[in-house]
């Protein structure tokens, strides 16, 4: 034991002390490492001589040469992620070169992958102690088209639901990740892409009736060639407070190395087209008696054009891989007044200048121009002024709605380097910075000629700037080695700094002369111009240490340190400690051979959330203009006494895979936060009630399963269907919410309460009807309290992933997501009650009055009426359980045939059709279960009031590649 | 060995400090200011526009939602939607009235400037000039008049909570959470309007009448006139005729401007909330339909004599139909609204002479209608004064409490036409919503 302590000390000092490590040496082995089965060499394969520092990686070629071996008796080890290790005794002559080679079996277990388990670090899958689930985005992106990336997640991990806000192009996404973390942050997780931790907001600007545009319609997912998901604070502590919501890694393409140069250019088309069902809103629900109001929202719809063109290069040499690609993808919504047009170049660049480097450069520049159409909580969104008002477009003309022009212009660039040193043996230093820069412009523009309400027929123009930077640099040091036999350890220790910078500025102007120029300096009321100003920073220093036995048993601890700015009370640090443990029972003879894989795993892990940058500081005041000029008041209320945020979650399941056909991933999760910062409402009379005060008052239990299997049941010459399986259980309980009994969102209907889960709607129910002494109807019965009536959070989500291919080039895939036990509350309908567009309620209205009071049949027709009272928001909560079909694909692989035909130039065509949300199955009786009217990041959820649903999409592929 | 420990735990600590240093060293927010960077002479009149600013969005929108809560506006015209303004209009209101909350809102934050103002003048003088105080050896006027605006302030601020909010549906009365720190937990418990008025009187004559000299902007003597036609109003409002004839008697009196809350001409917290609720912006509620071809109030040509005092503006749905008029008070967003006028003033004692039978009352609102261009009338009596209340005092709110107080105090009027329109139990006061009850448990 002390031993072994005297050597893991040593262990992490030589992370400081390494390069002088280095000792006297007196023979040389040399050789080649190569796939045992395929008889490739392996190129970056670890050899090693055991019981010392001595060990080199393979070159291109899978050669090593180790120098410098002691004389004598050794053990040499060669490992290489997605084999099994490979041993051999060797006997060292002084001066002699001795060869020996390894070929490597391929571990079954691992099925060739890796994933990404924190920080950037890949282990094999067979080693990882945490549930991290990997999307091959380069797969599914070959099959269908993607608007966006948060498409290529939906339903492919089990834990992780994602929904759009509302079908609007470019709109606003919300990750749902194991039932949403602590109670404090936007509970969205963080997202880096090629080592740049990227913004990941919802721009609103001005407008828009609650939805706003999301960041992440920036990235093309034709770029990604992978996704990793690390879901919890278990897996994701050593991010610190970034790791709170989970953690997605993504990875945009390489090319790959060569002995010979390689270079490939490839094109892909996409055609097709948006569209909302002629049903999208119910004609049988949305009626005023003289014009049905659900036929008229759907005469707005139109087909919307698709097309994208992508031209990719890629290829590598020995020392040099390289990918860069040009794309553009226009995209009409189905709304007249709804389209993006994204412009994307990337070029990612790879190389290892010396064997003892490798330098990694990853850039993609953005250019996109989305058009955002006025709906939800707006008097002048298209879709209310149709089903909603006591004539069609009562408050705003069509004419004029479809004039409005709102525009977002972003120009963004999202780059970052990455260098890997390796001076000596198994000793790496990992550097690496990124950076995200984008400028954002919105101009809207209500043209002059049309009365809209508030403004007349004088026009108004509104602008919004946004300039974000985010920097981050990351510094890791990792050393690998042996302190006893049989134990391979690896210590890690490293920092991390973030930067964010952002400034915005907006104004107004009404009262404009004259179509024909616009400028906002062209109208005569300037009513708005103001701008803001935001800078922090984070930083954050971490050590790992990894034992791992035998290969068999696997143990990590993880200890970090965050500080973050404040102002007022200095800056705020954090300790996060997290630990894991997994075992390879599949490598004892008591397992059946069948399990290629059967490995238990724990893991434990705290994050959290840091306050924001005024949080602390009790007052800050605002200048405020009023007709008795600029005056001081209250800008932001803070609490001096905050501490940050902690999550903790404990997480433990068991990965199986047997035969080369099945593989099995169980989670159980537990996560629970404690001194959750909840911005609480605070009461007029104490004079913050514009503001809130942020306070450590929350807590939340959240627990759930997560199930994953992947199966292969159909597995001949010809024919081969892979099923993946997802599905995820979630609760959650909020279990303090401090001296503070209800938090709502604006409206009054989602809560944050003790005893109750997450964003519960908790409204008065209406339990019947009230009649007069004569029996006549007099209005609903309600309860006297609120009542939890649901919550918007499906407490079951799952994916069937299935791809079936036949005779090797023709194949067939899609995905349904299915999400249980959530409501919705459909506000659209509430609102047709009000202003008699609600046909159910409409008919009962009619109904009742030519009833006789006192009858059973006329108790039973207000029992109805009662419940479509619009004064009861009650009323208006559905199940919202839902089926979706959303993708289905069928693809040709033509390369075969053009390689036999020898067409010149052309390696590879493939042709398909895919389709994406192609129906819904729901009992919901608004457009789409899964919308919500306040965009992504709001407190409300769950709230459909006159929101676009996502729309059918139909669309042709075509790959060609030279 | 030991070397090595103590450069790593050198190297870890210099780690630590490196990163500390660094996130703290940020450029500040340029868009607000620390509590202490206020605490100068220098920031007076700052601080002072801030509370003044608060006033104004006050008595906009408290005035708007009374005023729909009153028989003088009712839900309704071309963009009428929102269910808050609905539930005012029929005195059925709900806890969550999220319109009401805006109100309160914008008192609660008008109340603690107010205070807060009073509190930072205090501890300016404790400060020397160089450390931001006052000039040492003379009577410094910012000074002089930052303790009179915080004293006049925080008691209309009393003064609103009192007039126009309520517990219960007939409760009046308000609420005031004095912290130490935002933090602080301590909320304040419900005070009836009685005790409100009392220290809105208190305040106003014990501590702002002392202090009044030209701070109110229309030469000397004005703010005492101001003061004492506010004080008159409150005293009339809980029924207390001697008291009322007392201040009033030094009120306003003719040819002095009125005491007004000043807007903003642009969209936002500054500009006057009727524009965009009832106004040109947006029109969510229209004047009440007796204010058309009835007894004494507008002709259908809109051309009669009283459209100089009660202008309204005809309001259509998208296909030309008359849906009725809106206000046309305030046909910009910077128009100013009318707190305190020498009109009020006289028929504040026009009704006292009426109640009592004393004076000459019908002089008094002959002389308040000639300031409008109207003629004299013949008689006067508590109808036609009520009447002459509902037009001078058109959009302010006041008539909310005159029909609560004809009933409360047993006012001898037609009840039918000044007295309460809604169910007998239904709110006559705004409430005190589900804002502030969640976050106190004083509720």
């Amino acid at each position: 034991m002390h031993k072994f302590l005297s050597q893991f000390i040593t262990g992490v000092l030589v992370l400081f002390m390494a390069p002088g490590l280095v000792v006297a040496q007196s023979g040389t082995v040399t050789g080649t490492v190569t796939d045992a089965e395929t008889g490739e060499p392996l190129p970056g394969a670890n050899v090693v001589v055991i019981g010392t520092e001595i060990g080199v990686p393979t070159d291109v070629d899978g050669t090593f040469r180790l120098q410098n071996v002691p004389a004598g008796d050794q053990v040499i080890r060669a490992t290489f992620v997605g084999y099994f290790q490979n041993e051999q005794d060797v006997t060292i002559e002084e001066g002699a070169v001795t060869e020996i080679d390894f070929q490597m079996e391929p571990d079954l277990a691992d099925l060739g992958e890796v994933v990404v388990t924190g920080l950037g670090i890949q282990r094999d899958r067979g080693q990882a102690q945490v549930s991290v689930g990997r999307i091959d985005a380069d797969d599914l992106s070959d099959r269908a088209s993607f608007q966006d990336v948060s498409q290529l997640i939906g339903g492919n991990v089990a834990g992780v639901n994602v929904q759009a806000a509302s079908g609007n192009i470019g709109g606003g996404i919300r990750f749902n990740v194991r039932g949403g973390g602590g109670l404090g942050g936007d509970g969205q997780p963080a997202i880096y892409i090629d080592g740049v931790r990227i913004d990941n907001s919802e721009i609103a600007g001005f407008g828009g009736g609650g939805q706003g545009i999301s960041t992440l319609a920036d990235l093309n997912p034709n770029d990604i060639e992978s996704i990793d998901v690390v879901r919890g604070p278990a897996g994701a502590a050593i991010y610190g407070t970034e790791g709170a919501n989970g953690v997605v890694l993504i990875t945009t393409k390489s090319g790959s190395f060569s002995a010979e140069p390689t270079f490939d250019l490839q094109y892909r088309g996409t055609f097709g087209f948006n569209e909302q069902g002629d049903q999208t809103f119910d004609p049988d629900v949305f009626d005023d008696g003289d014009i049905n109001r659900g036929e008229l929202a759907n005469d707005l719809f139109r087909r919307g054009a698709i097309q994208q063109h992508q031209v990719s290069i890629s290829g590598g040499t020995e020392s040099v891989r390289y990918y860069a690609s040009v794309d553009n993808r226009q995209e009409d919504g189905a709304l007249p007044n709804n389209s993006g047009d994204r412009t994307n170049l990337r070029a990612n660049f790879e190389a290892f200048p010396i064997d003892e480097l490798s330098v990694r450069a990853s850039a993609g520049y953005t250019a996109n121009v989305l058009n955002r159409p006025e709906n939800d909580n707006s008097i002048q969104g298209s879709i209310g002024e149709t089903l909603l008002g006591p004539t069609p477009y009562f408050l705003t003309d069509s004419l004029a709605i479809f004039n409005i022009e709102d525009v977002q212009r972003v120009n963004r660039f999202v780059g970052s380097v990455r260098a890997e040193y390796t001076p000596i043996e198994n000793l790496t230093f990992t550097g690496s910075a990124g950076y995200d820069a984008s400028t954002r412009r919105q101009d809207r523009t209500r043209p002059v000629g049309f009365s809209y309400p508030g403004i007349g027929t004088t026009g108004e123009r509104n602008f919004f700037n946004r300039n974000n930077e985010q920097l981050n640099a990351d510094l890791q040091a990792q050393y690998s080695y042996e302190p006893v036999s049989g134990v391979a350890a690896t210590s890690l220790i490293g920092g991390q700094f973030t930067q964010q910078t952002l400034r915005t500025s907006f104004g107004t102007a009404q009262e404009f002369a004259t179509d024909v120029i616009t400028n906002i300096g062209a109208g005569d009321d300037f009513t708005t111009l103001n701008e803001d100003f935001l800078n922090e920073r984070t930083g954050g220093i971490f050590a790992q240490q990894e034992l791992v036995f035998g290969d068999t048993y696997f143990l990590t601890g993880q200890l970090r340190r965050d500080v973050a700015t404040a102002l007022g009370e200095g800056v705020t640090d954090v300790w996060y400690p997290s630990a894991s443990a997994a075992v390879r029972l599949d490598r004892f003879d008591a397992i059946p051979e069948v399990f290629t894989l059967l490995r238990p795993r724990v893991a434990y892990g705290a994050t959290g959330n840091l306050p924001g940058i005024v949080d602390g500081e009790a007052l800050r005041y605002n200048a405020r203009a009023s007709g008795f000029g600029a005056g001081a008041t209250i800008g932001s209320v803070g609490n001096p006494q905050l501490v940050p945020e902690r999550v903790q979650e404990v997480e433990a399941g068991v990965d199986a895979d047997l035969l080369d056909q099945y593989s099995i991933e169980a989670t159980y999760y537990y996560s629970f936060a404690n001194n959750s910062i909840i911005d609480q409402p605070l009461a007029p009379s104490t004079g913050f009630g514009a503001g809130t005060l942020p306070s450590n008052v929350g807590g939340i239990e959240t627990q759930g399963v997560e199930l994953g299997v992947g199966l292969t049941p159909l597995l001949r010459e010809n024919a081969r269907l892979d099923l993946n399986l997802t599905y995820a259980y979630q609760t959650s309980e909020v279990t303090d919410t401090g001296e503070v009994e209800n938090i709502f969102d604006g409206f009054d209907v989602n809560v944050i309460r003790e005893g109750l889960p997450r964003s519960a709607f908790f409204i008065q129910e209406v339990i019947g009807a009230q009649f007069d002494d004569q029996g006549v109807y007099i209005g609903p019965e309600a309860t006297a309290e609120r009542q939890v009536l649901g919550q918007p959070i499906p407490e079951h989500t799952g994916g069937l992933r299935f791809n079936l291919t036949l005779f090797q080039d023709l194949s067939v895939s899609g995905l349904a997501e299915v999400a249980l036990g959530h409501q919705v509350y459909n506000n659209t309908l509430r609102f047709a009650a009000f202003d008699g567009t609600n046909a159910e309620r409409n008919r009962l209205v009619g109904d009742l009055g030519e009833l006789t009071p006192g009858t059973d049949e006329y108790r039973a027709t207000a029992e109805a009426l009662a419940r479509t009272n619009p004064n009861f928001q009650g009323n208006f909560i559905e199940d919202a359980d839902y089926l979706k079909m959303r993708e289905l694909s069928v693809n040709y692989d033509f390369s075969s045939l053009i390689q036999e035909a020898n067409v010149a130039g052309v390696s590879t065509l493939r042709l398909g059709v895919s389709a994406r949300n192609l129906f819904t199955v729901t009992g919901y009786s608004g457009a789409d279960p899964e919308v919500n009217f306040a965009g992504s990041r709001s407190l409300s959820r769950g709230q459909d009031f006159l929101t676009l649903p996502t729309p059918r999409q139909f669309t042709i592929n075509v790959t060609v590649g030279f | 060995m030991r070397t090595l420990l103590y450069t790593t735990a050198v190297a870890l600590l210099l780690t630590f400090a490196a990163c500390d240093t660094l996130v703290e060293d940020v450029d500040d927010p340029i868009n607000t200011a620390s509590d202490e960077a206020l605490n100068s002479a220098d920031q007076v009149d700052f601080l002072i526009s801030g509370v003044e600013g608060r006033f104004a969005s006050t008595h906009d929108r408290t005035g708007l939602f009374t005023s729909i809560l009153s028989d003088q506006f009712i839900f309704g015209g071309s963009g009428a939607t929102f269910p808050t303004y609905r539930q005012l209009d029929e005195a059925d209101i709900n806890l969550d009235n999220n319109s009401v909350d805006g109100s309160l809102v914008q008192l609660g934050e008008y109340r603690f400037l107010a205070d807060e103002l009073l509190r930072r003048a205090e501890a300016i003088d404790g400060l020397s000039p160089a450390e931001g105080g006052w000039p040492e050896g003379e009577a410094d006027p910012a000074r002089a008049r930052m303790f009179f605006k915080a004293h006049f302030h925080g008691a209309l601020a009393r003064y609103f909570w009192a007039a126009f909010y309520g517990r219960d549906a007939q409760e009046g009365g308000g609420v005031i959470s004095e912290l130490d720190s935002p933090e602080d937990t301590q909320r304040g418990e419900f005070v009836p309007s009685d005790e409100l008025y009392q220290r809105a009187t208190d305040r106003l004559e014990e501590e702002a009448l002392p202090r009044a000299a030209n701070f109110l902007g229309e030469g000397q003597g004005y703010d005492s006139r101001v003061i004492h036609t506010i004080l008159a109003r409150i005293a009339l409002f809980q029924g207390d005729l001697d008291a009322a004839r007392s201040y009033a008697e030094s009120g306003l009196s003719e040819g002095d401007a009125p005491f007004q809350a000043q807007y903003l001409d642009r969209t936002g917290g500054g500009a006057n909330f009727w524009f965009d609720a009832g106004g040109p912006g947006r029109v969510q509620t229209l004047a009440a339909p007796r204010f058309f071809n009835g007894d004494d109030y507008l002709n259908e040509d809109l051309e009669a004599a009283e459209a100089n005092r009660i202008p309204v503006v005809p309001n259509f749905d998208g296909d030309g139909n008359l849906l009725g008029h809106r206000q046309g008070l305030y046909n910009e967003r910077g128009a100013a609204i009318d707190f305190a006028t020498w009109q009020e003033n006289e028929l504040i004692l026009a009704e006292i002479e009426l109640r009592e039978g004393s004076g000459d009352p019908l002089a008094r609102i002959n002389a308040v209608r000639a300031s409008h261009g109207l003629d004299d009338l013949a008689e006067a009596t508590l109808d036609v004064l009520f009447t002459e209340r509902d037009k001078e005092l058109f959009t302010l709110g006041y008539r909310l409490v005159d029909q609560r107080r004809i009933t409360e105090q047993g006012i001898d009027v037609d009840e039918d036409l000044h007295g309460w329109h809604r169910d007998a139990d239904a709110w006559w006061y705004l409430p005190i919503t589900l804002a502030e009850r969640n976050d106190n448990p004083n509720f």
